[in-house]
Order: structure tokens, then sequence, then C-alpha cells
């Protein structure tokens, strides 16, 4: 997908002055914020599960070549094919063959970021195959023709009402005037109008939430029940996933499907977990004829052995990003390319290359919530302030702000002048503040200022603070660790 | 696309740190190392376990009644369609075809592929997990895994043995089970939704508005 990851600071406030957009992303708090709240609380063991989800990714990731090797011969040996795909061309054409091969007409899809990062539809419509999204959210969003802005709740970004409106558009064969006041009524709608879709297609295509190398099995966590449609109807059966899947055993998967649902949308279990392994079996009634996963490398196995390895182990639950205050106030859209939010800030970078996202990194205030709630422990504030330092070495920043971090850098290691100076203008700052009621503007920080004043200093930097604490602290028989 | 495979497996090679402590070998890598942790609603037994199923079940919004024996089946059956005032015509999915269907002639049961696409579908659970309340389908020969997603309502028959504390139980059966894993295994949890309107939870996206569960004792 081509990014405007670049526009991020223009996006940013775009969004921030969408009042449709606020609206939804307002509900994010009560709504999966809440949910995940409450279905964590239920379990004690959350936190022993984080921990083994978090060495079993470890585990794999020291020998990724050997766990997909062995996922790889299960396949074939149930009478599947895998297709390896360096980079994202390799992908596409895999799947276009596929469709070729068997002269599809229409493809049916459930939900896939991967295929995202493919821009698959719109390869596979140039190609003259028609993809249909089947899952509501994405399905919602084909027919507005936008792009998902959450990883687990696509259209998190519209209200209701967008979405009757759009549905009154796009169904023009109903009655316009029909009543769509009830999420009911346009749920059942989208039901009504893809159920003849599955049928008539020739390949369904879905991604996989894990590769379980021990049975050759990709597995899909879902709700609505698409993603098995799709899957157990077509002639073919097409799993587009990255290598970072792969997981050992069946006992793994169910650690992940402890974490998975929790984290994702507050629930002790989706309604659907599907394995699929191989085509059918010769006596099974339904199922495919013909079973590929196309397993895409994309620049992932580059993380691989390097400081940012762990952002690979990431399970996409989206949690980071239902807590996140920037992903809050902005939306997902913002972030201009297809993972948004903090797992975003930290992947895309690698991904797509620093150069054309760097302005994501910087998208955080480092509150660390993310971190608090990734169900694998990813420490995502590490990782984004190591592609900040890879920013300031490749020289991307402007030149200005370089020169001010020199210069403070400089001034920082040194104690004594860095505290005589802080103190003079802690001391400035609290006699113009004084005079003038406020600071309202400061020179350099006019970024700050534009939007709120700067509260004013008591007169006595918090090293100053700290030490006549610390001597009075002494006198009085207390430490100082 | 092997050039690719090539490409791929040689930056893995390449960049790779193996773990400090990990002494394993390729040969065995599905070995278990550690064993993961099972919370302890995953490991009742006996009827602690029966009633943390029913508890998940009801809060899967599924619904869930119990019946002596297989005989009384084909009865709960009619109760329920009665109950939804729905017309006497349903799917038997593979070998809920075999139940004693002849005891409610009233109930037109069809079992050919031709009628998989039927409004009411009933099919038997391969095992029950106390854990979540699910429910686990798997593909068979003569056996539709489709008709587990196309119905408004769901019927799934359990036997009260195969309720199993967790997932991990179930693995261990299905690993039992002679030749490969089926090619579709369905962990079924309450009826299909979507949260994708507002974040609000809606029944009956694209599969079963509602989804009843039969224990035969
Ligand atoms: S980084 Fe962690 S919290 Fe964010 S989507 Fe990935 S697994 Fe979930």
């Amino acid at each position: 997908m081509s990014s405007s990851c670049s526009s991020f600071k223009q996006n940013a406030a775009v969004a921030i002055h969408d009042p449709k957009l606020q609206g939804a992303l307002g509900k994010l708090g009560d709504g999966l914020q809440a949910r995940r709240a409450a279905a964590v609380g239920q379990l004690p063991e959350f936190d022993a599960l984080r921990n083994d989800a978090q060495r079993i990714k470890r585990q794999v990731m020291a020998d990724l070549d050997c766990y997909l090797e062995q996922f790889e011969s299960k396949v074939l040996e149930q009478g599947g094919q895998v297709h390896w795909a360096s980079t994202a061309d390799d992908a596409r054409n895999a799947v276009l063959d596929i469709c070729q091969k068997v002269g599809a007409k229409t493809v049916t899809k459930g939900k896939s970021m991967v295929t995202e990062e493919l821009e698959l539809n719109n390869f596979l419509a140039d190609n003259g195959i028609e993809p249909v999204e089947t899952d509501l959210g994405e399905y919602i969003l084909q027919l507005r023709k936008e792009a998902p802005s959450h990883i687990v709740v696509p259209a998190v970004h519209l209200q209701q009402d967008d979405i009757a409106k759009t549905f009154v558009k796009s169904h023009a064969q109903l009655d316009p005037s029909r009543d769509l006041t009830e999420p009911e009524r346009l749920v059942g709608e989208a039901r009504e109008a893809l159920r003849e879709r599955f049928f008539a297609a020739d390949v369904g295509i879905t991604g996989a939430n894990y590769m379980v190398a021990e049975t050759g099995s990709t597995v899909i966590v879902t709700n609505e029940g698409n993603g098995d449609l799709t899957q157990t109807l077509p002639k073919v059966h097409v799993v587009v996933t990255t290598i970072e899947r792969v997981i050992p055993t069946l006992e793994d998967l169910s650690t992940f499907l402890r974490l998975l649902p929790r984290s994702a949308t507050g629930q002790e279990a989706t309604a659907y977990v599907t394995l699929s392994s191989g085509p059918k079996r010769e006596d099974d009634w339904h199922g495919p004829q013909e079973f590929h996963v196309v397993i895409l490398d994309g620049g992932r196995s580059e993380l691989l052995g390097s400081e940012n390895q762990d952002v690979l182990n990431c399970i996409r639950c989206g949690a980071c990003m239902n807590h996140c205050p920037v992903y809050g106030a902005v939306g997902g859209h913002a972030y201009g390319w297809v993972y948004p939010g903090p797992i975003g800030s930290a992947l895309t970078p690698a991904l797509i290359g620093v150069e054309k996202s760097s302005a994501l990194p910087n998208a955080s205030t480092f509150c660390g919530r993310c971190v608090e709630v990734c169900p694998v422990k990813i420490p995502l504030t590490d990782i984004m302030r190591r592609w900040r330092v890879e920013e300031q070495t490749k020289k991307l920043t402007s030149p200005f702000q370089r020169a001010g971090l020199s210069a403070w850098a400089w001034l920082a290691t040194r104690p004594g002048l860095y505290q005589a100076l802080t103190g003079l203008t802690a001391w400035g700052m609290k006699v113009v503040g004084r005079r003038r009621g406020g600071l309202t503007r400061l020179p350099f920080a006019s970024g700050w200022t534009q939007y709120r004043n700067f509260p004013t200093p008591e007169g006595k930097t918090f090293h100053a603070q700290m030490k006549q604490k610390a001597k009075t602290k002494a006198n009085l028989g207390v430490r100082y660790e | 696309m092997s050039n690719a495979r090539e490409k791929i497996f040689a930056a893995i090679a390449r960049n790779k740190k193996p773990m400090q402590d990990a002494a394993e070998k390729s040969e065995n890598l599905i070995a278990r190392v550690e064993v993961n942790t099972i919370p302890a609603r995953g490991n009742l037994s006996g009827v602690a376990m029966v009633e943390e199923f029913e508890k998940r079940v009801l809060a899967s919004a599924a619904s869930i009644e119990y019946v002596s024996s297989n005989k009384d089946v084909p009865e709960a059956i009619v109760r329920y369609l009665a109950k939804h005032q729905l017309p006497n015509v349903c799917f038997a999915n593979g070998k809920a075809g075999q139940f004693s269907w002849s005891r409610v002639p009233e109930l037109d049961v069809r079992t050919t592929i031709g009628n998989v696409n039927s409004p009411v579908v009933v099919t038997e659970a391969f095992r029950g997990i106390a854990e979540t309340g699910s429910l686990v389908l798997i593909s068979q020969p003569g056996h539709s895994s489709a008709s587990h997603f196309l119905p408004e309502y769901l019927i799934i028959i359990l036997p009260y043995n195969n309720i199993l504390p967790s997932q991990e139980s179930v693995w261990e059966d299905v690993r039992q089970r002679s030749g490969d894993i089926p090619r579709t295994v369905n962990l079924v949890t309450g009826p299909s939704r979507t949260g994708d309107i507002e974040q609000k939870m809606v029944l009956g996206a694209h599969g079963p508005r509602q989804v009843h569960l039969v224990v035969v004792k």
C-alpha cells in the first residue's frame, strides 16, 4: 500500500477538527477499553499467560526457519500448497496465478490486514477479478472506497448513520426510506447482500492469525462467520499470511486463544476459531479442492536478530491502539499506512523504511499504556525510541531540531552548568510570568504556547527542590536511595 | 517462487539469534519444552466442570438443555422448533441423520447435500470445552462443514461424556484419532456476532443467529 505517513501532522490536525470522527473515537473508552478491563479482571492467570506467550514467540523467532519448514512439510503432506513471497509483488502474483488457473471471476475475502499491505483488491480488480470483502466492517469500507482505520474493527471511525447512508446509496434496489436506525437492521441487510456472493465465488481468500507447525493448520479467529463461508464454499481456499505467524503446537495455540479475544474485544472467546488443514478430504461434502498458503516476508526477516525483533511477536489484537491517547485523538487514517497506533509506529518503519515513516515513532507521548496492555509484552515505546534515534542519526530530522537536541545533550552531560542554567531560566520565567500573569509566549516553544499557556514555574527547579528535601530528610535520619 | 523461498530462508538463517537456553534441535521442535499455563477454570473435573461449561455456554448467548438418552433427541428438536415458532423442517448433518427421527413423524428431516442451506441445522459436536463453553465441530466424510455457518438456527448435540475441561484436553483427543487432523476444526462459542458498528455487539452476522445445545446424558 502506498503510504502517506509523512503527512501525519497535517492528517492529525484535520482529524482533530472532524466532529464525526471524534464522536466515533470517543466511544473507545466505554467500549473496547472497558470490555478488555472486565475480561482481564476475570482471569487471574492473565499475566502468567502473557509471559508464556512472550516465551513461545521468542522461541519461535530463534528458530523461525525450522518452524516454517515443519509447517510447510505438514501442508504438503496433506495435499496443500505453499507459496513463498519475498516481496509484496511476489505475493500478489502468487494469488493472481492461483485465481487465473481456475478461471476465477469473483473472490470472496475474509478480513486480512496482510492483503491491505499488498493492496490486493486493486490488483485483482485491475486483472479482471472482482474481490468481495465479506467482513461487515471491510464490506462497509469497500462500498465507501476507504481503508481500514483499525486492525480489528476496521470501520471504527464511522458512526451508525454514516453506515446507514452508505447502505442506502449502495443497496439501490431497496426502498430508500427503509428504517436503518437499529444496528441489527444494518447487520441483517449486509447478511442478505452477501449471502449469494459466498455461493458464487470461485476462490475464497482469508488471512491467518496463526500457522500451527505441528499440524500444518492455518487458524482464523473471528466473530461473524464470514471467514468460514469464504473458505468452505469455493473450490479454492487461499490463505495469505506472513512468516512470523507460525507457532509450534496446538497447546501454544490455546495460550494465544486465551489472550487474543480478551485483549482485542474483551471477549472470553470469539464466536469462531477455525483450523484449516489441507484441502477437503475425499468424502467431505464441503471444503475447498485446493488449499494454498501464501507466506510473505515483506521485510520481516530483517527484523530478526535486531534490537526491534520483538515487534514480530505482535498478535494484532489492537489493544495498543484502543488504549493510545494519540490514536484516540486522531484515529487510524492519520497514520497513513496499514498498521495504525503504537504497533504501526513500531512496525511501519521496518516495513516501508524510516525515511518514509519517521513521523510515526514521534506520534507518541511515551505514556506506556500500550506496553501495559500488550498481551505479548512488546516494548513498544523502546522500539519507537530506537526509531527516533535512527531518524536522528540518519539526519532525517530538520537541521534546526538536530542542532537543538545536540545543544541540549551537550548541556545535559554537564550537570553543574545544567543546574545553574535551568535554575536561572526558572527564576526568569517566574519573574516574567508573575508580571504578565502567565506565559503566553516562549522562545523555541511556540508549538506549545500556540495552543495553551505555559504554567509559571514556582521559582526553583526540581533538582534544587530535591536537594533541599534530601538535606531536611537527612537531618531526620531518612535516606534517599 | 522457489527463488523467493531460498531468499527468505537465507535471510532468516543469517539474522536469527538462537535463544541462550534453548538446547533443542530442529528434529524435536514440537516436543514441548515447557508447559503453558492452563487457567484454574480450565482445570476442573466432574460436576464442577459441567457447571462451568453450562455457565460459559449461557454467557456466550447460546441456550442449553439436557436429555437422558439419544432416543429423546428428536422430541427435543421438535420442542425447540415449536418454541421458536419455526416450521417442522431441518437438515440433519452427517451422523445426526441417524437419530430415531421416526419417533417424530411430524418433523421433515432432510439429510441430502441439496438441503444443506436450510434455516435449521442439527449437527453433532466432537467435544465441548468447559473453560469457554465452546463446541468443537469437525469435518467428516458424508458431512457438511458449511452447514455450521449457513442456518439461522444451529442445534448442536453433545454426549455428556464429551464435555472436557479445556482446549488442551480436546487436542489430546484430536491426536488420538487415526490419520491427519480433519480438514476443518471449528470451535464455536455462541451465535455469530459483530462489533463492527460503533463497537456494539450485534448477534447474527453471517452465521447462525441462535445456537442451541442439547446435551445427552
Ligand atoms: S503490539 Fe501488542 S497490543 Fe498492539 S496489536 Fe500487537 S499484540 Fe496487540
